[in-house]
């Protein structure tokens, strides 16, 4: 019995795509209808789109019913009635009956009224206080920068190697290292292959032009200071020797 | 007119669908009504009890799958009257 009920809940739960696709097609034509100029048509269809609107949250509602049915057949099962029970007040029929004509009445009441008069959550107790900043969170900042500044490194080596490649037609030197070891490793013999010369445009020309002049400039500045340092020396030594005479 | 009618195909094939789920729903009803007059005739209690809830349950569904079939019928004659327009 569990389940068929299981089965049955299912097929309700399987009528849910063609209703929306229902609905959607409802949707289409009213918009369809409105854009042609046909507006009383157009509300009528809009009428239909929330009346299968309707029909899929009362179908829903039929699907969580079919849920409690199967819940009540384990409960028999294992012999545990807990709140399904009937007589224990659990038990809330989930539509509203007419009762002059005992006929269901159209609008569901999915909630059942033991939840409904529940107090309203303010969602307080999900806030969380405000702490302060702690050891352990400065540190894990200092990690996730000093990710970042790997990562520019990383960009950085990027843009040095086709840079160089872009300049000078031949692999950056630590890109020919890499190659080298490669080539070692293997045991097999050189495969030739055209390299396509890397294709760089206006844009990254530019860029790799700025990346290899900040480059130079760096690796120039210790030799020019070495430079000053030991020419202001010989200086200054000069200078000595010229005023210990 | 044709996107209307197909509006209303759609909606009766769901419409037949939720009666073919109905037919299930009653067809578990049947057999619950079944079990139950066996555990009566057993005599046992819990399990009796049990049983009417779930009949209770499933008279239930089948209600929620009348109403829902006459929202569909609803909504068809609805998109029959667009179509009238």
């Amino acid at each position: 019995m569990a389940a068929k009920i299981e089965s049955d809940r299912a097929a309700v739960e399987a009528v849910a795509g063609p209703i929306n696709s229902s609905k959607g097609q409802a949707e289409h034509t009213a918009s369809a209808l409105g854009g042609l100029g046909v507006e009383v048509a157009s509300e009528r269809m809009r009428g239909v789109v929330d009346k299968i609107e309707e029909a899929e949250s009362m179908r829903a509602a039929l699907q969580g019913a079919l849920v409690k049915a199967h819940f009540i057949v384990l409960s028999a099962i294992h012999g545990k009635m807990g709140p399904s029970a009937p007589g224990s007040g659990g038990v809330v029929p989930l539509t509203r009956v007419d009762p002059q004509t005992g006929a269901p009445k159209a609008g569901l009441d999915a909630i059942p009224p033991h939840l409904r008069q529940e107090p309203t959550p303010n969602g307080a107790d999900l806030l969380e206080p405000v702490r302060r900043k702690k050891g352990a969170t400065i540190f894990n900042e200092a990690v996730g920068k000093g990710d970042q500044i790997e990562d520019a490194t990383k960009t950085f080596d990027k843009n040095f190697d086709l840079a160089w490649e872009a300049f000078y037609d031949e692999p950056s030197p630590s890109k020919a290292q890499q190659n080298a070891v490669s080539e070692t490793q293997s045991s097999y013999g050189p495969v030739v292959t055209d390299v396509p010369v890397p294709k760089v445009g206006g844009g990254g020309a530019i860029m790799a032009a700025f990346v290899t002049s900040v480059v130079m400039a760096k690796a120039v500045q210790p030799i020019v200071r070495q430079f000053d340092r030991t020419h202001s020396g010989q200086r200054k030594a000069e200078d000595h020797g010229r005023q210990e005479p | 007119m044709a996107s209307i009618d197909e509006v209303i195909a759609s909606v009766s094939a769901n419409a037949n669908a939720v009666t073919e789920v109905q037919g299930q729903i009653e067809g578990s009803k049947a057999m619950t009504e079944e079990t139950l007059g066996q555990l009566q005739a057993l005599g046992v209690e819990g399990a009796m009890a049990a049983m009417t809830g779930c009949k209770e349950a499933l008279e239930e569904c089948s209600a929620m799958a009348t109403a829902l079939q006459n929202k569909l019928n609803e909504a068809m004659a609805a998109a029959a009257a667009a179509k009238q327009q």
